[in-house]
């Protein structure tokens, strides 16, 4: 599951689950362009290929690549770029 | 009186319980009021069984969805998970319902809560000591039973709190290296949340985790009875002599009265505090986890854990992952119970050839007391580290920077503790 982010020009898709505990990463500060697990506050870089900022993850949050397809619809151009979740499972 | 008489030599006559039963009845019960708190314990736990029966009769253990046709009107005819439905049924439809939830909340609280202060009065006046120290043992394994089977009536509901709890539960077990995959589907039918997830908890909280502590509340029993009560030093005793009221008639009834002031607080505090609100927080959803939650208060030590170790700790040695869950959910209350079971070795070895009996004042034990209060201290800080959101919002700045502070404080502030105590009553004991 990936959560779309409408960043100042730019659409971005981010798996879901926190790679720190498995919660779900719900919560965008637009402001800051991050993405934040309210869980445990794993805060990651929705503007950077969801890189850690701050918090306990581990590993940074898997972006899914998209992309436009011959009819103008926004795609999944790939798999997500690194495993999911705490386990990638 | 003879019918009784009669009853009861038709009962020795078969079961020939004459001997053992006098030998019980004339066990001596010290009485300072301090030795009472292993009572609140035991019946907190009737309390828990009691309730928890009635909640037994009306709870599903399924995620699969059912409509609920009950009478709270924000979620009739909604389709919700089998077990959140039947929570609501409980808390609205079943007559007495909710106040039996929260009664079997509140029994759990007490239950914790005067195990906690018991186990406080017997590390800091010595009775975990030999020969005891095999009822300290037991009495550890109660507390870890305790907490998971508080931890596992949090998720049963699978309200957002519970289904969030049971997945960082999921989680933790799966940072386990090298067998975590295994027994995260053991326990919770990984990846979550598998369709035998609530089966398997409400067998480990209605079956397993209860029979065990049965199990041990006897063994603790028994080996009370038979290795007797320690008891405060005073005149008229000795390490050789107890001085007490014997179970028949005295401590019966003292006990009798601790019954009702138990089963009284609970109904009291079930009666005016409005806790466990499963429809407030909604079935659990698993693309949120908003609002932000927080654990049990006897829990929060963990999740403060989760929340304060770095990310800069983790490990990816031997082939296998150690991270930030591992190290809070598994190494942490490993270290801690195992701190804990080990300290009567190192007492020993530190006061070596007292008395076993009497109790000895935390005043003249200035290393024992020391070492506690700094365990406590760390426990502590790490469960006010578990508010680091809501500190962060007071004051104004942002998270990271009180896991930065808030992380230093809770590794150096016990040791400073611990040399502050043992200095101060190293000195008076001097004096």
């Amino acid at each position: 599951v990936a959560t779309l982010v409408r960043l100042r020009d730019d659409l971005r898709a981010y798996s879901r689950i926190c790679t720190h505990a498995g919660c779900a990463v719900c919560v965008f500060r637009a402001r800051e362009s991050e993405l934040v697990c309210p869980c445990h506050y794993s805060v990651f870089d929705a503007a950077n290929g969801g890189a850690i900022v701050s918090g306990p993850a581990s590993r940074p949050l898997p972006e899914l690549p998209l992309g436009l397809d011959a009819d103008g619809y926004l795609v999944a151009e790939g798999d997500f770029e690194g495993p999911i979740g705490p386990r990638g499972g | 009186m003879s019918v009784v008489r009669d009853i009861t030599r038709g009962l020795d006559r078969r079961l020939a319980l004459r001997g053992s039963v006098r030998h019980i009845a004339r066990r001596l019960f010290p009485e300072h009021w301090s030795f009472l708190l292993g009572e609140v314990t035991l019946f907190s736990f009737g309390a828990l069984v009691l309730s928890g029966a009635y909640l037994a009769f009306f709870y599903r253990a399924s995620i699969a969805p059912s409509v609920y046709q009950g009478a709270y009107a924000p979620l009739h005819g909604r389709s919700l998970p089998g077990a959140f439905a039947s929570v609501v049924e409980l808390s609205v439809d079943v007559p007495f319902g909710l106040v039996v939830r929260r009664f079997h909340h509140f029994a759990a609280h007490l239950f914790i809560a005067s195990m906690l202060l018991h186990a406080a009065r017997v590390y800091f006046t010595g009775a975990f000591r030999r020969p005891r120290d095999i009822t300290w043992w037991i009495g550890l394994a109660l507390f870890a039973l305790a907490l998971v089977n508080g931890f596992s009536g949090y998720g049963l509901p699978f309200d957002m709190r519970g289904g969030t709890a049971m997945r960082m539960a999921m989680t933790s077990l799966e940072s386990v290296p090298w067998v975590g995959g295994w027994l995260a589907a053991l326990a919770f039918s990984a990846p979550f949340p598998g369709p035998a997830i609530l089966g398997r908890l409400y067998i480990q909280h209605v079956f397993i985790g209860p029979a065990l502590i049965a199990a041990f509340i006897a063994a603790h029993l028994w080996l009370v009875v038979r290795l007797t009560h320690t008891d405060y030093a005073g005149p008229d005793r000795s390490d050789r002599l107890e001085v007490g009221a014997p179970l028949w008639p005295g401590q019966a009834a003292r006990s009798t009265a601790l019954v009702f002031l138990v089963a009284g607080t609970i109904a009291l505090l079930s009666a005016f505090f409005p806790v466990e609100a499963a429809q407030a927080y909604g079935p659990f959803q698993s693309l949120s986890s908003y609002p932000p939650l927080s654990p049990d208060w006897f829990l929060l030590w963990i999740e403060g854990a989760f929340r304060l170790v770095p990310r800069q700790l983790d490990l990816h040695v031997f082939g296998a992952s150690w991270t930030n869950p591992f190290y809070g959910a598994v190494l942490l209350p490993l270290v801690v119970l195992g701190g804990c079971a080990f300290y009567p070795f190192l007492d020993r070895r530190i006061y070596r050839g007292r008395g076993e009996h009497t109790l000895e004042s935390w005043r003249r034990r200035p290393f024992r007391t020391a070492w506690g209060v700094c365990g406590l201290g760390f426990l502590t800080l790490l469960s006010i580290g578990a508010l680091n959101d809501r500190i962060a919002s007071v004051l104004g700045v942002e998270i990271w920077q009180v896991n930065a502070f808030w992380g230093a404080v809770t590794l150096v502030a016990p040791w400073a503790l611990f040399v502050a105590v043992f200095l101060a009553l190293r000195r008076r004991s001097r004096a």
